[in-house]
């Protein structure tokens, strides 16, 4: 009887163990799984970035030379008759635009949705937003993961945001 | 005998229990090294990628190397960015090399050399089964040649198993085939794919694989030198007010030194008329059909 308990006692004390390792060693894999898709969520929203970065500040300054010194007239979001994204050609035109992106990983793929948005901000303080055109716009971009299954663990979320001015941003060739 | 008749129960489970002790033991420690070698895996992308995106932000155009190099052969089409692609034993194909006019010290500016860097991808003979694939490995080499000098080799990462760039023009297309690209691209994208060095599963439950056999990283660079307007300073002091040509604006200035798109379409004969100093005596550098032993 005692041989029992004890028997008992260590196969209890076991599988507490094994659990707590088992636990230890899902959590390594589901961080390194993470990690990846942190950096892919990442790499899609500088990508999108990237694209911003490269149009001109406004409407008005395409294929203009020189640095524009008083706010634009132009409002936010495309212009008339961009109506893809190979048509935007300053900054704010993909205002409000929401496309998914894929990343290829192995034989599977990852999903993001990313979302642009454009705002003006006051000059003198970035952060703050401004009702009226400005010299400063901030672009945001928004990268949160659709999960093909449940996951155990938060879907990966990345927000970018850069302040740019018509100094900051391409001379728009287009 | 009488004593292990005694004690066969907790004889047997101890012993069940210690050889199950080992196999957990063992799988931690695996997953203690599969974690270090991804970790060193990703830290040992990140860092080329750093590298790259620093020689890609700081890309010249060709007529700012010519200026600085003098002319090279006929041509002065070694100066521009170019890509060269291979295909693997796995049948896909990447990008065996890159290469481009960059600033030697980002710090120093317009200040600093320029010179030429050229990363040059090639098998290791080694081979890593990823989803019931065979793929060959790969290492990358970073190549450097400063006027006059000679090529050297910067340091070499290995442990990739795909290796991409691609290089986006003005209006947005995508270009990743060999050749030389002239404007000089606004954009490029490098996207770099290693294996970890997995410690081998020795139980059935170890060899369950992460889904994430790889570790993926990418980088979209934005080639400030294409579109910043050459001759120019950063704000243009000159123009009165706005930019030129708006409605009711006078008549703008006219800018000197460059075009908007850098000046790298510009005098693409190149034949050193910018130049003014002498360039290297005789083909230092391989040309894009030089194999990679021209190295």
């Amino acid at each position: 009887m005692q041989q029992t308990l004890l028997a008992l006692a260590a196969i209890l004390v076991f599988s507490l163990y094994a659990l707590g390792r088992h636990r230890t060693d899902n959590d390594v894999d589901r961080r390194a799984i993470g990690v990846e898709v942190e950096l892919a969520a990442t790499d899609a929203a500088q990508a999108r970035m990237a694209v911003l970065e490269a149009l001109a500040f406004d409407e008005e300054d395409v294929e203009r030379t020189g640095v524009r010194r008083t706010p634009p007239t132009s409002g936010l979001g495309p212009d008339a008759g961009e109506t893809t994204t190979l048509a935007y050609d300053d900054i704010d035109d993909w205002h409000g635009h929401v496309d998914t992106v894929s990343v290829a990983v192995g034989v599977d793929a990852l999903r993001f949705i990313v979302t642009t948005e454009v705002s003006f901000v006051d000059t003198a303080a970035p952060d703050t937003p401004s009702a009226t055109p400005t010299l400063a716009k901030k672009a945001r971009v928004f990268v949160h993961e659709v999960p093909e299954t449940a996951l155990d663990r938060a879907p990966a979320r990345v927000d970018l945001r850069r302040v740019v001015t018509p100094a900051s941003v391409a001379a728009s060739t287009r | 005998m009488a004593f292990i008749l005694d004690n066969l129960t907790a004889i047997l489970v101890g012993t069940t229990l210690l050889v199950a002790l080992l196999f957990v033991q063992q799988r931690g420690q695996q997953s203690a090294i599969d974690a270090t070698t991804r970790y060193q895996s990703q830290r040992m992308t990140s860092a080329l990628a750093t590298t790259i995106e620093r020689d890609v932000e700081n890309i010249r155009t060709k007529d700012q190397t010519v200026a600085a190099f003098g002319p090279w052969g006929a041509t002065a089409s070694a100066y521009r960015f170019s890509l060269r692609r291979a295909t693997g034993t796995d049948g896909e194909s990447y990008t065996s090399q890159f290469s481009f006019p960059t600033l030697k010290d980002p710090a120093l500016g317009d200040a600093s050399p320029i010179l030429i860097v050229t990363y040059h991808v090639e098998p290791t003979g080694a081979t890593v089964r990823l989803d019931g694939v065979d793929r060959p490995m790969y290492q990358v080499t970073r190549y450097e040649f400063e006027r006059g000098g000679p090529v050297r080799a910067q340091g070499v990462t290995s442990g990739l198993v795909d290796f991409e760039v691609a290089a986006f023009a003005d209006d947005g297309s995508e270009i990743r085939s060999s050749g030389w690209i002239d404007p000089t691209p606004q954009r490029v994208q490098v996207e770099l794919v290693a294996a970890p060095d997995r410690p081998e599963a020795r139980t059935s439950d170890q060899a369950m694989t992460s889904t994430f056999g790889t570790s993926r990283h990418a980088r979209m660079i934005r080639v400030r030198g294409a579109t910043a307007q050459g001759g120019l300073p950063p704000v243009d002091t000159t123009l009165p007010a706005g930019i030129p040509d708006l409605p009711g604006d006078p008549a703008p200035s006219t800018p000197t030194g460059g075009t908007a798109s850098g000046g790298g379409s510009t005098g693409s004969t190149g034949g050193g008329s910018t130049g003014g100093s002498s360039g290297p005596a005789g083909p230092l550098y391989p040309t894009i059909s030089d194999s990679a032993s021209a190295f």
